[in-house]
Parts: C-alpha cells; sequence; structure tokens
C-alpha cells in the first residue's frame, strides 16, 4: 500500500514540475507540491527530492531522449552511488512520465525560441455575392472569407481577415502541396 | 413618380430621374456626335478605373461648349452608364434600355453609342471594374514561405523539428508574418482543400440560379 501511494506522489511531483516550468502553469509552487504531496517529509528534505527530479527531468528534456536514450540514462543514475542515486521505482516512474508527455513538453520547449506569431487556428466561411450597391447581381459569385487566429506565446490573438475567389484558393492550395513536399523531404530524409 | 412619365413600367433610372441625366438632353443640344464621343470614352475609361485627367483636360481645353455645361453632360454620362451597368443584362434588354434613352430625348446617334457601351464589349472589363468598388476584405497579393529545422534551442539541444514560415502580402498593403508549426499546417492545408471543394459543390449546385 505505501508503495503505491509512494508512486503515486512521485508521477505527481513530476506533473507537478511539468506544469510550472514546461507548461507556465504559475500556480503551481514547490510548498504546494511538499504540502499536497509529501506532507510528512521535512522541507529540506523535500527540496533535495525536488530539485534531483527537476535536474533529471531537464536533462531527459533537453536531449529529447527517445525510448533507448532514456533507459541508459535512467540506468546510470540508478547505479550511481551515494545520495545521488535513483533508486528503482523513481526510474520507473520518470520513464512512465517521459512516456505520456515527451511530444506535449517538447512542443513547450521549442514554442520558448518561436518569435514569430505563430498560427493557432483558423475559420472559414463562402459566400454568395448576389448584389452590391453599384451592380445588381454578382456576376462572379463565390467568395471564400477566411480568419486566421495568430498570437506570440502567452499573448492575445490576433486576427487576420482575408477574402478569396476561387483561382486564389486553387493557387494556395498549389503551395500548400508544395510546403508539403518541402516538409516531407526533410522529414524522411532525418 | 414624375406624372410625366407615362410609361407602363418604371425606366431602369427608376421613379425619378436623376437630374444631371434629366438635363443631359437639354444640355447635349449643339453637342456634335465627335465631341460626345471624345466625352463619352473619358467617362468609360474613369469608370474602367483608369486616369482620364489628361483626355478631360484635353476636352476641355479644347471645346467651345461653356465649361459649366460640359460638367453637367460629364456627370450625367457617367450617372446614367453606372446606373445601367448595375442592372444585369438579363434584366435590363437593351431594347428598353435605348426606349429609356428616347424617353429622355437624347438623340439617337448618341443613343447608339450609349447602347454598344452598355452591351458591347466593354461590359465585361466595366462591370469588374465597378466590382473593385464594392466593399471588400482585403485579399491575399503574394504568399512566400520558407521551411526551417530548428537544429538546436537554448532549452532543446536537440530540436531538429520542422516549421514553417510564412509571408503574406495582403491588397491594403500589410504584411503578415507568422510560423506555422507543422501540425497546425496539416489542419491549414487541409481546410484550404475543403475550401475549395466546397465552392465547386456550390457552383455545380443550382443555388447559384438565384441571381437571375
Amino acid at each position: 500500500m505505501a508503495e503505491v501511494d509512494a508512486t503515486k506522489s512521485l508521477s505527481g511531483l513530476l506533473n507537478g514540475i511539468a506544469q510550472k516550468v514546461y507548461y507556465n502553469n504559475s500556480e503551481i509552487t514547490e510548498e504546494l507540491l511538499r504540502s499536497e504531496l509529501y506532507p510528512e517529509m521535512s522541507p529540506d528534505e523535500f527540496t533535495a527530492l525536488h530539485d534531483k527530479m527537476k535536474g533529471l527531468l531537464k536533462s531527459i528534456a533537453t536531449a529529447d531522449m527517445d525510448h533507448a536514450q532514456l533507459e541508459a540514462f535512467l540506468t546510470a543514475q540508478t547505479k550511481k552511488q551515494g545520495g545521488g542515486g535513483l533508486s528503482a521505482e523513481q526510474a520507473a516512474a520518470l520513464s512512465r512520465f517521459w512516456k505520456s508527455q515527451r511530444v506535449r513538453v517538447k512542443e513547450s520547449l521549442v514554442a520558448h525560441s518561436r518569435w514569430e506569431p505563430s498560427l493557432r487556428g483558423l475559420s472559414w466561411r463562402v459566400d454568395l455575392q448576389t448584389a452590391a450597391s453599384r451592380r445588381g447581381t454578382a456576376h462572379s459569385g463565390l467568395v471564400a472569407l477566411v480568419e486566421l487566429e495568430l498570437g506570440r506565446t502567452g499573448q492575445d490573438s490576433e486576427f487576420v481577415c482575408l477574402e478569396f475567389d476561387e483561382t486564389k484558393v486553387n493557387q494556395v492550395l498549389k503551395k500548400m502541396a508544395d510546403i508539403q513536399e518541402s516538409i516531407d523531404r526533410i522529414v524522411h530524409s532525418t | 413618380m414624375s406624372s410625366s412619365h407615362s410609361k407602363d413600367s418604371l425606366s431602369f433610372l427608376g421613379g425619378r430621374i436623376p437630374p444631371e441625366v434629366e438635363s443631359l438632353s437639354k444640355n447635349l443640344k449643339d453637342v456634335d456626335q465627335e465631341l460626345f464621343r471624345k466625352i463619352l470614352k473619358a467617362v468609360v475609361s474613369a469608370l474602367e478605373g483608369k486616369d482620364c485627367t489628361e483626355g478631360m483636360k484635353s476636352i476641355a481645353e479644347s471645346s467651345v461648349i461653356p465649361q459649366e455645361r460640359l460638367c453637367h453632360i460629364v456627370a450625367g454620362i457617367h450617372r446614367l452608364l453606372s446606373e445601367a451597368i448595375r442592372i444585369p443584362t438579363a434584366l435590363l434588354k437593351q431594347e428598353t434600355f435605348k426606349e429609356d434613352l428616347k424617353e429622355l430625348r437624347i438623340p439617337e446617334d448618341f443613343i447608339t453609342d450609349f447602347s454598344s457601351v452598355v452591351f458591347g464589349n466593354r461590359r465585361a472589363a466595366l462591370e469588374a471594374a465597378a466590382c473593385q468598388k464594392d466593399p471588400h476584405l482585403p485579399t491575399l497579393e503574394e504568399l512566400k514561405w520558407r521551411v526551417d529545422v530548428a537544429i538546436s534551442t537554448s532549452s532543446l539541444a536537440r530540436a531538429l523539428q520542422p516549421s514553417v514560415l510564412m509571408q503574406m502580402k495582403l491588397s491594403d498593403g500589410r504584411f503578415q508574418r507568422f510560423e506555422v508549426p507543422v501540425s497546425k499546417f496539416q489542419e491549414l492545408r487541409y481546410n484550404v482543400a475543403l475550401i475549395l471543394k466546397e465552392m465547386n459543390d456550390l457552383e455545380k449546385r443550382s443555388i447559384l440560379k438565384i441571381q437571375n
């Protein structure tokens, strides 16, 4: 029973650190984690545990370790002599955590070094223009209205609205195919 | 509605004839066809969105008609043509148009000239120019892109993460530059394809026939 609790507390701690360090959740503090997960531990003891886990997570995240690298890394850590060593439970918890959070952590780290606003979303609508002040009826007809949501990390979104006729949509789609092709070339060669 | 208009149907100009059109016949009285054609040509090029300052200037300098009357003529022709172009050809027949002008006591020769502008091969260009003046959202003028792969960053030793940097030039002169992560790019591409499909489907359906 105690072992189950220890595993739970440990994975809680890792998730808490990830919230704080990688997902910018400022509500999570070291003190909160201690009182919620390790109430019986002394602050000094907890700080040591917290900092150790945080350091290990940082090493794993910075290198974006894949499964084999992680196993090798954790094995090396468990074999370490003295106080800095890792228990088998801790190694297992880290391995579980990384398996589920790797993609998200990496995404957040990549975003740290992104300075241009990024595309957050888009919505669109296709309209049929039927009349206008200068013309009784439209002869061209269909118009696509597109709204792009752009924003920098941590900032509010900005919206850009555009209008496309069919020819333009077609041109943009062709460019998208070019871009896709060039992404595929890179992704396949690495 | 003016009582002098005893026709069954309304003129294409509506119930109340605009004053500049109403006075056109009076103002055009001793204008010869050559001058009329010159003015007509200048007005048409203005309606097509071209710069007609030079043309107008030379007309004003060479004509014997007083400046003020010339102004009224230009205004009248401009109004008459823009009202006529507004109405789709399916709704305004050439015959009706000619009848309406006759009603306004515009000389026969000029009616033929007016008619060849409204129903001739200039029509498409005039409609396209009018279309430019409708309220519009900006359109995309240019789209440039670059695919980057982040190799290493301050927080990630081995990033190897592709991303797309896009720069759009809009018709209102603005530039928008933004990064598109690969996952978002897939979403973007999918949606653009969907828009095109939607437009193609709509075109095939009868919904477009509501225009007539």
